[in-house]
């Protein structure tokens, strides 16, 4: 792509703008804004958006605001074994649905005089509003991890996991601390081949009661943790991970992101996805669903001489199955 | 929740100029307490509470006068864009965007509200109850509004017989901040 000068760039983008070309302007802008949005976020990358219209929701009695109703598969009755001339005994069939309701999104209204917008030699509009998608992005996985956080937790308290007790929400262990020998079943402490290992194990324990229905099992397909605690990986000897691979890390860093099977997404976000935390997913259709019903759009509008524009955008994301979550937390200051 | 019209702004909202706020409630209880109309302040945390503002709240608590009243607009109903909290009983839950918008009593508004009690008349002042509802005023009570209009009915879209859900029964009224006590 040829490089613009920054300078003749604002100048352009202020010469539509003043042409009275606003619309255009916030078109392209508008165009511009989706074709870069270079880092998706976390949210995007567990669970892909998926867009939807007006049209995809569902009325409701009690709201007008936006709702989307997925279905969900429920358990079901097991079969027996009988004696000859057993006729079967009936089940009813009634499936489950779960709600989406939808939100705003919307970053501060950004102005400027435009005299004043014209003097910087960088394109300090485009740096505006892609630091505010960005910020638009952190908006997205914040709640979303505190979500995750609240689901494996033994109370209500996301900011205080306890290892090796039932989540509040499915009755179902989600939660080792390998900070801990006695909050997890292994009593293992640290970071280590094992401690990983045993992680994992979380998702594939079934859980229900097996005289009843099929008890739950997932995989993680998906664990998400800071480049922190990736660095965990490095630190791992050739006895745990091979020597072939402990040689390449020492020399070239984290550039694995597969470790036992699994897909590693490492992340900056400290402040999203804390020191010592691993959370793990189960595929996206194991988990739950994630709408745009607006994609991140720019308004602009120019008033004499003074610019104005702000992103928003609408989005709806719910857990249907929270049994596809869980978390391990490591010894990482 | 429901489709029933428990506020609606006949002067001053919406106006980009406004002042408002979009905050959560403070805790379960108070969240439980929130609805569409009601009066509610800002706690130390930026939270939403329902909190009295009459003689006995004030005698305890002099510091309430400071605090600003809020009527709770959009997210306040429960019906959705608040962040719904998680189902437990249904194994699933919703990420929680969104928030409680209340529109502050510095700003130029009138608005008709259900959320009151007694029977308010035209002129009289207002004071906020521990429901977060709106009553005339008695001795030592802090002022927060002046009824502008007497009990009446607002239409919610949906004629019909049943109070709940083709109109409420509200008054009209407009914020005052002189911070002065009945």
């Amino acid at each position: 792509m040829k490089e613009i000068d920054p300078a003749v760039m604002n100048r352009n983008f202020l010469e539509k703008i003043g042409s009275g070309q606003v619309k255009e302007a916030a078109e392209a802008s508008t165009e511009f804004t989706r074709l870069t949005l270079r880092e998706e976020g976390l949210l995007r990358k567990v669970l892909p958006p998926k867009t939807i219209t007006p049209a995809d929701l569902d009325k409701q009695l009690d709201t007008d605001k936006p709702v989307k109703i997925v279905d969900k598969e429920v358990s079901q009755p097991l079969s027996v074994s009988v004696p000859f001339g057993t006729l079967p005994t009936n089940q009813y069939i009634r499936g489950a649905r779960y709600r989406v309701d939808f939100a705003r999104l919307l970053t501060k209204n950004y102005t400027k005089d435009v005299i004043e917008l014209g003097q910087y030699d960088y394109d300090i509009r485009n740096m505006f509003k892609d630091n505010a998608i960005k910020d638009h992005q952190t908006l997205e996985d914040v709640p979303w991890f505190n979500l995750c956080r609240t689901i494996c937790s033994s109370t209500s308290d996301p900011t205080a996991l306890v290892g090796n007790a039932a989540s509040q929400i499915s009755g179902k262990v989600q939660f080792y601390d390998f900070q801990d020998a006695s909050k997890n079943p292994y009593a293992i402490t640290g970071f280590s081949r094992d401690s990983l290992a045993s992680a994992f194990t979380i998702m594939t324990r079934g859980y229900g009661d097996p005289t009843v229905s099929t008890p739950v099992r997932l995989h993680t397909d998906l664990c998400v943790m800071n480049v922190t605690t990736g660095m965990e990986f490095v630190k791992l000897l050739p006895e745990e991970i091979g020597r072939p691979l402990s040689e390449r890390m020492m020399s070239e860093g984290l550039v694995v992101d597969t470790f036992l099977g699994k897909r590693f997404l490492f992340t900056i976000k400290d402040d999203v996805v804390a020191n010592g935390e691993m959370f793990m997913f189960a595929k996206p259709q194991f988990l739950g669903v994630f709408f745009e019903l607006e994609q991140p759009t720019m308004f602009i509008e120019n008033r004499a001489y003074l610019l104005e524009f702000f992103i928003y955008s609408c989005i709806g994301a719910t857990i249907g199955n929270a049994y596809g979550v869980a978390m391990a937390k490591f010894p990482v200051p | 929740m429901g489709l029933a019209l428990k506020l609606n702004f006949t002067k001053g909202w919406p106006n980009p100029a406004i002042f408002e706020v979009s905050s959560t409630a403070a805790d379960a209880t108070e969240y439980g307490q929130i609805d569409e109309g009601k009066i509610a302040i800002l706690d130390v945390n930026g939270k939403w509470v329902i909190q009295s503002l009459e003689a006995a709240a004030i005698g305890a608590t002099p510091a309430l006068k400071n605090r600003m009243p809020f009527v709770l607009w959009n997210g306040a109903a429960k019906d959705g864009d608040h962040g719904a909290p998680f189902s437990a009983t249904n194994h699933y839950a919703q990420v929680q965007w969104g928030g409680i918008q209340g529109i502050g009593f510095s700003n130029p508004i009138e608005f008709e509200t259900s959320q009151f009690t007694g029977t308010p008349a035209v002129g009289d002042v207002l004071t906020v109850d521990a429901n977060g509802q709106l009553k005339t005023a008695a001795a030592g009570d802090l002022i927060v509004a002046i009824c502008t209009k007497a009990s009446h009915k607002i239409a919610a879209g949906v004629p019909g017989a049943a109070a709940s859900t083709s109109s409420q029964t509200a008054i009209t009224v407009i914020p005052d901040m002189s911070k002065r006590t009945a």
